[in-house]
């Protein structure tokens, strides 16, 4: 598999504060990655500098070889720990307005999930749950055909069903050759459908493994690891 | 791409700023209207501070339509430059440059067209009343409009030309200075909406001590031509207000310039989300 996302050295600064400090890093296609860290680990920071919405200070960020641009937004599908469409507008409009922007948005497949859920596309967002706001989001992200998924905290604060809807959604909607890049500390819902783990902590990386080497070196899940680490 | 973003961003502003401006048409045809009854001719009280009271409100609402107008210009650069929609607006495949364009010239196409529907309203409702009189027939039109040219030393088109351009420079500079107090204030780690506001009256403090440097040689002349007042102290202070005129044009042009720099260097390559 190629590399899709690479960082040398990304150093985030904030004054003195260094929320990222000489993060490397490498994620190849075709895997579920989980970034896992304590609130204030770093987390955020590194995927909105994934995504352009934060320069960093110093270092390299590169989407298929190239640095973060018109090109890397157009294969990264990125879904913000809160919400960030217009809450005036109805769901057809911004299924509209993504079918506009994103080459790869799949209208159908976007319809087919709002459908399933029984979410009428004439509401506006306003309107909605904090669940049916977080699922509608889920579908717009998830109805690219993305190379690389950017998902912050995608199942904070909902109940656990509406986890298990979201959890379903992802793993039913990335292409194979697709990474899937999800931030959380919620780590006993995910775990499962995890290839890969960075355990990011104070801006540095702790730690990056396979799940696979996760339970045969330390002969513990990634959330009893992930206690260990991060124990205070 | 970029008229899929003109299109959304044409649309987006329509649903508030179009409804806005077809009140003032809507506004200007009834009292077109209501003046070409010929109801306020009378000598009647009651009828005579209707006609103030209507005055006063026609004031009133065209200065809350151009206070509407920027102030949702200006929230809705910000919310969607810097705050939560700046999610989508930054994560879009286009590139920040092309972004803020469409954003300036949609935005400055409706700061325009408030202002230009503005004079025409305000024209079409003093010709109106001017004719409902009967003080002012068609031929006193035309003498007035030979005397400004006489007087300007200049054909109506080229006044009407210089009037429209000071315009445009006013809109772009205007929105402008705005957009580039809300960049500058993105800058900070903290208390972003504050020091934009900060920003935008230390730029205001500044523009208007240059400005008195500058022109205050040209005003202490005309405070002197009006103490003495003649026919050619007249055509003294149209050539000092040309100069006034001509100067802040050139300045308008000069911060443009400065402003769009500033508001395209920070969203590209300054940008940041917290």
């Amino acid at each position: 598999m190629s590399t899709i996302l690479e960082c040398k050295n990304l150093t985030k600064r904030y004054g003195n504060f260094a929320a990222l400090d000489q993060i490397n890093l490498s994620l190849e296609g075709g895997h579920i990655v989980g970034l896992l860290g304590p609130n204030g680990s770093g987390k955020t920071t590194l995927i909105k500098i994934i995504n352009g919405l934060l320069t960093p200070t110093s270092g390299e960020i590169t989407v298929h070889g190239k640095p973060i641009g018109v090109e890397s937004k157009k294969v990264i599908s990125y879904l913000p720990d809160h919400t960030y469409l217009n809450k005036n507008m109805k769901i057809r409009d911004i299924i509209s307005y993504f079918e506009d922007f994103y080459s790869d948005f799949d209208t159908k497949r976007a319809y087919d999930m709002l459908a399933k859920l029984s979410i009428n596309p004439c509401d506006k967002l306003k309107t909605m749950s904090k669940g049916t706001k977080e699922k509608v989001h889920l579908i717009l992200v998830m109805s690219r055909h993305a190379d690389l998924y950017v998902l912050d905290e995608p199942i904070a604060g909902v109940d656990p069903a509406a986890r298990d809807y979201i959890l379903n959604t992802i793993l039913s909607n990335y292409d194979e050759n697709a990474t899937i890049l999800i931030s959380t500390h919620l780590i006993t819902d995910i775990e499962n459908i995890l290839d890969q783990v960075i355990f990011i902590h104070n801006g540095h990386i702790r730690l990056s493994s396979t799940v696979e080497e996760i339970r045969k070196e330390n002969g513990k899940s990634v959330d009893a690891l992930f206690r260990e680490v991060f124990k205070c | 791409m970029l008229g899929k973003l003109f299109k959304h961003e044409f649309k987006d502003t329509a649903k508030v700023l179009l409804p806005l401006n077809l009140a003032l048409i809507g506004v200007t045809i009834i009292g077109m209207i209501v003046l070409g009854l010929k109801i306020f001719d009378s000598e009647n009280i009651a009828m005579g501070f209707l006609a103030i009271s209507m005055v006063f409100f026609y004031i009133l609402a065209i200065i809350a339509l151009f206070i509407i107008t920027y102030i949702y210009l200006m929230i809705r650069f910000y919310r969607t430059m810097y705050a939560d929609e700046a999610y989508l607006t930054h994560t879009l495949p286009v590139s920040t440059f092309s972004t803020f364009n469409v954003k300036l010239l949609v935005s400055a196409f409706w700061a325009f067209l408030t202002m230009a529907l503005t004079a025409v309203s305000v024209l079409s409702l003093f010709g109106t009343a001017l004719q409902s009189t009967g003080e002012f027939a068609s031929a006193d039109w035309n003498y007035f409009l030979y005397e400004l040219e006489t007087f300007f030393g200049k054909p109506m088109s080229a006044l009407i030309g210089k009037f429209l351009l000071y315009m445009l420079v006013s809109c772009f500079s205007g929105l402008l200075m705005i957009y580039c107090s809300i960049s500058i204030g993105q800058l900070f780690n903290k208390y972003k909406v504050v020091a934009s506001i900060i920003t935008y009256v230390i730029i205001y403090i500044v523009l208007q001590i240059i400005n008195l440097i500058l022109n205050i040689h040209r005003s202490m002349q005309l405070m002197t031509n009006s103490m003495y007042y003649s026919y050619q102290s007249a055509y003294d202070d149209v050539s000092i207000i040309g100069d006034i005129f001509g100067s802040s044009l050139i300045q308008g042009a000069i911060l443009i310039v400065i402003y769009y720099i500033t508001c395209v260097y920070i969203s590209g390559k300054k940008l940041n989300l917290t």
